[in-house]
């Protein structure tokens, strides 16, 4: 198999979701010594951008996204294991911490957030549910993130938003990190009114908007 | 209720309004538990397959079934797994409507609801059946873990909550419908807080101040935000009357309709 077959059925296993694929093809990106990075890059990232964009108009859904992201993953603690090996140091994309705000107790939609963020190279430090502003606070304080993400369901929760937006504010910290919003009470109009830097309402818009507000694209 | 009690409540209820055949009915009718609660309703058989559970997950079926073929057998499997796990209950009140008044529908025993679309929807309505249905929260916990370890996995499990959740809901419908047709009344479509025209925060306290035993009962608690515990439980309220207004669906009252993508509303 030539490189660009190998890095073009790495990328086809992503798309397609197909976890046992996409790791043995990285195994052979490896055993044939082909540059871990460039396999992230054309390989990894490619299908998880295509992928993402039929999610974003409609033609993929959920599932697809969470399927091709653990492909994704599969994939990527072989070559990571290889770059290490090698002591490169790939670029990673950010560090984002992320919850959802004291009152609300929604889950899923923020960890598979934290699952598709983590599968385009961030790091997530994922606080759970039902995170209060001062809790929100002190994580930024101790991970020193690129990115707060913040998630409310509902409607009288969305309030707590503008909350931890305020505290990061009275400590002085508000410069130091983008704040990105989300869910189902969120819309932009809303995220604008209370300063935050990025508002997106599913899972692979979020990432978009994370690379935008670090102007990574 | 004491005869006395009883006695006192038909003075002030006739001196409303409302009727000796819907006062007698409300008394008498329903079963001697609800003299302390609410009647419970644990008999369900919910209709769950591959495609609901799909649904559940934000995903068309007929697409995933083209393009995913294993994503529908795990959708399969995983109604096998996740069935045991559900402990699907109903509570529910009937209550008489005695009125309605700048959007406020006074019930039987000092109890309302309130909000422009219930004024819109329940206007016509003689009473109302206000329920809490829950599937309870032992997939949860499942589900919770398995996003950890297997995230497929758990959301093909949270598609089995979210669509037994939902045929629970549509089965207490068709059922609370059922009571209505037996006695020549028509029913209208099922209200829930956080409808376009009922706010979620004033809508659940008015569901649960109707319903005191819920939590006791069938194990739903009410948050201060509104949510309610276990996730995977609904409130609603459907209005039954001679002259009701059945036409229209849930979902033409849902702000999320635009970008909803558990049922196919011509976008998906």
């Amino acid at each position: 198999m030539s490189e660009s077959e190998l890095l073009n059925g790495l990328r086809s296993a992503v798309i397609e979701g197909n976890i046992d694929a996409a790791e043995r093809l990285a195994k052979q990106v490896v055993a044939e010594g082909v540059d871990p990075l460039r396999a992230f890059d054309e390989g990894l990232r490619q299908g998880i951008a295509e992928v993402g964009d039929g999610f974003a108009c409609g033609d993929y859904f959920l599932p697809d996204l969470v399927l091709s992201a653990e492909a994704m993953k599969a994939a990527s603690i072989v070559l990571e294991q290889e770059i290490a090996r090698t002591g490169v140091v790939r670029e990673r994309a950010g560090k984002v911490v992320i919850g959802t705000v004291e009152g609300d107790l929604h889950d899923i939609g923020k960890t598979i957030v934290g699952t598709l963020l983590a599968a385009h190279g961030f790091e997530v430090v994922d606080l759970g549910v039902n995170i209060s502003a001062k809790a929100f606070l002190a994580a930024v304080r101790e991970h020193e993130p690129q990115i707060l993400g913040m998630s409310s369901l509902l409607t009288i929760t969305a309030k707590e938003l503008k909350k931890v937006i305020d505290a990061l504010q009275e400590a002085g910290i508000r410069d130091t990190v983008k704040v990105m919003i989300g869910g189902g009470a969120v819309t932009k109009e809303f995220a604008d009114s209370i300063g935050a830097d990025g508002f997106a309402h599913d899972a692979e818009l979020a990432v978009r908007v994370a690379k935008r507000v670090l102007e990574m694209d | 209720m004491k005869l006395t009690s009883m006695i006192h409540a038909a003075d002030w209820l006739l001196g409303l309004g409302v009727s000796v055949r819907q006062f007698v009915r409300y008394c008498c009718e329903q079963p001697p538990e609800t003299r302390k609660g609410m009647p419970v309703l644990r008999d369900w058989d919910l209709a769950l397959d591959a495609d609901s559970v799909l649904w559940g997950q934000g995903a068309n079926p007929a697409v995933i079934r083209a393009r995913r073929p294993k994503l529908a057998e795990l959708a399969e499997r995983a109604i096998e797994e996740g069935r045991p796990y559900l402990a699907p209950a109903v509570l529910y009140r009937r209550i008489p409507v005695v009125g309605l008044r700048h959007e406020r529908l006074t019930l039987a025993g000092s109890g309302h609801l309130q909000g422009p679309l219930i004024a819109g929807r329940l206007a016509a309505a003689s009473e109302v059946i206000v329920a809490v249905c829950t599937v309870g929260d032992g997939l949860a916990r499942r589900i919770s873990e398995g996003f950890r370890t297997d995230p497929v996995h758990a959301l093909a499990l949270e598609g089995v909550a979210a669509a037994a959740a939902e045929a629970l809901a549509e089965a207490a419908c068709r059922r609370f419908e059922a009571f209505g047709q037996a006695e020549g009344l028509q029913a209208s479509i099922p209200l829930n807080p956080g409808m376009i025209g009922w706010p979620l925060e004033e809508g659940q306290p008015q569901i649960f101040g109707l319903l005191p035993s819920v939590a006791s009962e069938i194990g739903v608690s009410l948050e201060p935000s509104g949510l309610m515990q276990p996730l995977k439980s609904l409130s609603l309220v459907i209005g039954l009357g001679r002259h009701l207004d059945s036409a229209g669906q849930s979902c033409d009252y849902c702000s999320m309709r635009e970008t909803c993508r558990h049922k196919d509303h011509g976008h998906v």
